[in-house]
């Protein structure tokens, strides 16, 4: 078995070595004719091939696509993917751009969030994922192209911010770098924040659990209160069993100066889940957060249960998929461009023989004088 | 020497008949030679001693009479190669007419040593190497070369006396002047 076009290459060459012996003979003549004193005025006999026909009989046994391996492939490949992980990090940039926009859980993150140095690393990031891609044999791209995509997925998860719920506390990040824990008025307007900024989500959690579980059993113990003129805010110092822990609120900066009642009726407010006031109708949205199937706990207090906003997450991890999808079709579009078929042939007469006779094809092809010729005789350049 | 059981590459079952056409017609020179030297000189010369000695002369006389009508005997001397033909003979057509039977098709494996980069990838590839028989031609069907499934290569070949090229011509050229100048 062997590759039709190597067939027609063999014969081509070994036709172009046929005639190149025959020459060889021409020149040897040459100068058997120049030292003889009367055959030196004789023409050296010397052949071309005026007319060559070929006819070979062959059977197709297999015929395969194969990827080329040239220069020009590798760098349409190369300039797909590199379109691919552009496109892809600015589509998840606008995508989380939009819909953190507006949206109170995200409003600490400021309005230029994602910024350009989360967008180079994310396409970075995609870039290297895909780099296996662009070295996977034919067979493997499917497979290289889903690792990548679980990949790049997984990792985002670690790339966008995502807020978390413990009743009426909200554990948010900001443009800090920090989470941290505030709470919404039922005209969805900021009205306290519970301890400092966070580095870690999970002890922003956990205090916000803390504080949520004091408030229902009533064991939070407002031990100060003082006011922020610059700010306009109140600042309440809450002993909660061994923790002191600031509560922040704006609420009472018009005339009011809040006492421990006031500032315990805010915080009794938040021992439960307050669903937002604004009717979905008139926002065009619903505004719960969603929920888990199974709320996880906070420890130490079965009936505190939190929630996480994974809308960025969702929303990214489907863009990503879609794009992949899009990905996909077009580097097979760029396959269909860039291989070439191998067709696979028998032309050994005693295998021949064994084949269907209807299967049996003819290969026919000629060749003329000008297939031989010099390209340019005035190339010929005499050395010495 | 090869036995016709043995197969060979398919340029040298196709070099086979067109060498064989040239050497066939530089011994028909070779022939033409040894006649002009023979017939044409009256010396031996060969390749040790190349002086072929004076031209062969054919002498004869005859009776001229001039304008007053006078007979005088005339004398006359001609190089013999004038009047006798010489035999020269050129190939000027040739067609090969062969079937084969390939009896392999096998990869080798090519690692090329020179040439540009562009050459080089061509090379890399596997070359195929064919190899065949020269198998008997049976009758024709109308329409295909290729008669029967005992054979399945058949080639036509015509060959036709080549000018000389211009790097040819310089050859020869070059190998007169050398010899001129011993």
């Amino acid at each position: 078995m062997a590759d039709i076009s190597k067939v027609i290459a063999a014969i081509l060459k070994d036709v172009t070595e046929a005639r190149a012996s025959a020459d060889l003979v021409s020149r040897d003549l040459a100068r058997q004719y120049a030292a003889d004193d009367i055959m030196k005025y004789f023409t050296v006999p010397k052949v071309q091939v005026a007319n060559l026909q070929f006819e070979i009989k062959y059977a197709v046994e297999s015929v395969q696509e194969i990827p080329l391996q040239s220069a020009d492939a590798q760098s349409k490949l190369a300039q797909l993917i590199k379109g691919f992980t552009g496109n892809l990090a600015r589509s998840l940039q606008s995508s989380i751009s939009t819909n953190t926009s507006g949206n109170k859980l995200y409003q600490l993150m400021g309005s230029e969030y994602p910024g350009k140095e989360w967008k180079a690393n994310v396409e970075e990031l995609i870039g290297d994922e895909l780099e296996t891609v662009a070295g996977a044999v034919a067979d493997n791209v499917n497979g290289a192209l889903a690792t990548a995509e679980k990949n790049i997925k997984t990792k985002l998860a670690s790339l966008v911010p995502v807020a978390k719920r413990v009743e009426s506390l909200y554990v948010i990040p900001n443009s800090d770098g920090q989470y941290e824990i505030i709470s919404f008025d039922a005209k969805d307007k900021f009205d306290l924040k519970v301890g400092d900024g966070y580095d870690v989500l999970e002890e922003a959690v956990n205090d916000a659990g803390l504080v949520v579980d004091a408030i229902q059993k009533k064991t939070a113990k407002i031990e100060t209160i003082a006011r922020n003129e610059g700010k306009k805010t109140d600042v309440a110092q809450v002993l909660i069993g061994t923790r002191k822990i600031n509560v922040v609120t704006s609420q009472f900066a018009n005339g009011v100066i809040p006492d421990k009642q006031l500032f315990n009726q805010l915080l009794s407010r938040k021992d439960k889940f307050i669903p937002p006031s604004k009717a979905p109708w008139l926002v065009g949205k619903t505004l719960t957060l969603a929920t888990r199937t199974s709320p996880p706990r906070i420890p130490g207090n079965a009936l505190i249960t939190q929630a996480d906003d994974n809308t960025l997450l969702t929303k990214s991890a489907s863009l990503v998929g879609e794009q992949f999808k899009s990905f996909k079709a077009d580097l097979e579009k760029l396959k269909t461009t860039t291989s070439e078929s191998k067709i696979n042939v028998q032309v050994e007469t005693q295998k021949l023989k064994d084949v269907d006779p209807s299967k049996v094809l003819t290969l026919q092809f000629k060749l003329d004088m000008n297939d031989f010729s010099l390209t340019d005789e005035n190339d010929f350049t005499l050395i010495n | 020497m090869a036995s016709i059981l043995t197969p060979l590459q398919l340029n040298e079952l196709l070099g086979a008949p067109m060498r064989a056409i040239v050497e066939a017609e530089a011994q028909a020179a070779r022939a033409t030679a040894e006649f002009i030297k023979e017939v044409g000189f009256v010396g031996t010369g060969d390749a040790t001693n190349p002086d072929f000695g004076e031209v062969r002369m054919v002498t004869f006389s005859y009776m001229r009479r001039d304008a007053n009508g006078t007979e005088t005997k005339a004398v006359l001397q001609i190089p013999l190669l004038t009047l006798v033909p010489i035999p020269a003979i050129q190939v000027s057509e040739a067609t090969i007419d062969f079937d084969l039977v390939l009896t392999s098709a096998t990869e080798e494996n090519r690692t090329a040593t020179t040439g540009r980069q562009n050459d080089n990838l061509l090379l890399k590839k596997q070359a195929l190497q064919l190899r065949g028989l020269y198998a008997k031609s049976e009758t024709k069907k109308p329409g295909t070369n290729v008669n029967s499934s005992k054979v399945n290569m058949s080639v036509q070949i015509k060959l036709q006396q080549a000018d000389l090229t211009h790097g040819m011509v310089q050859l020869l050229n070059l190998l007169d002047k050398g010899a001129s100048e011993k």
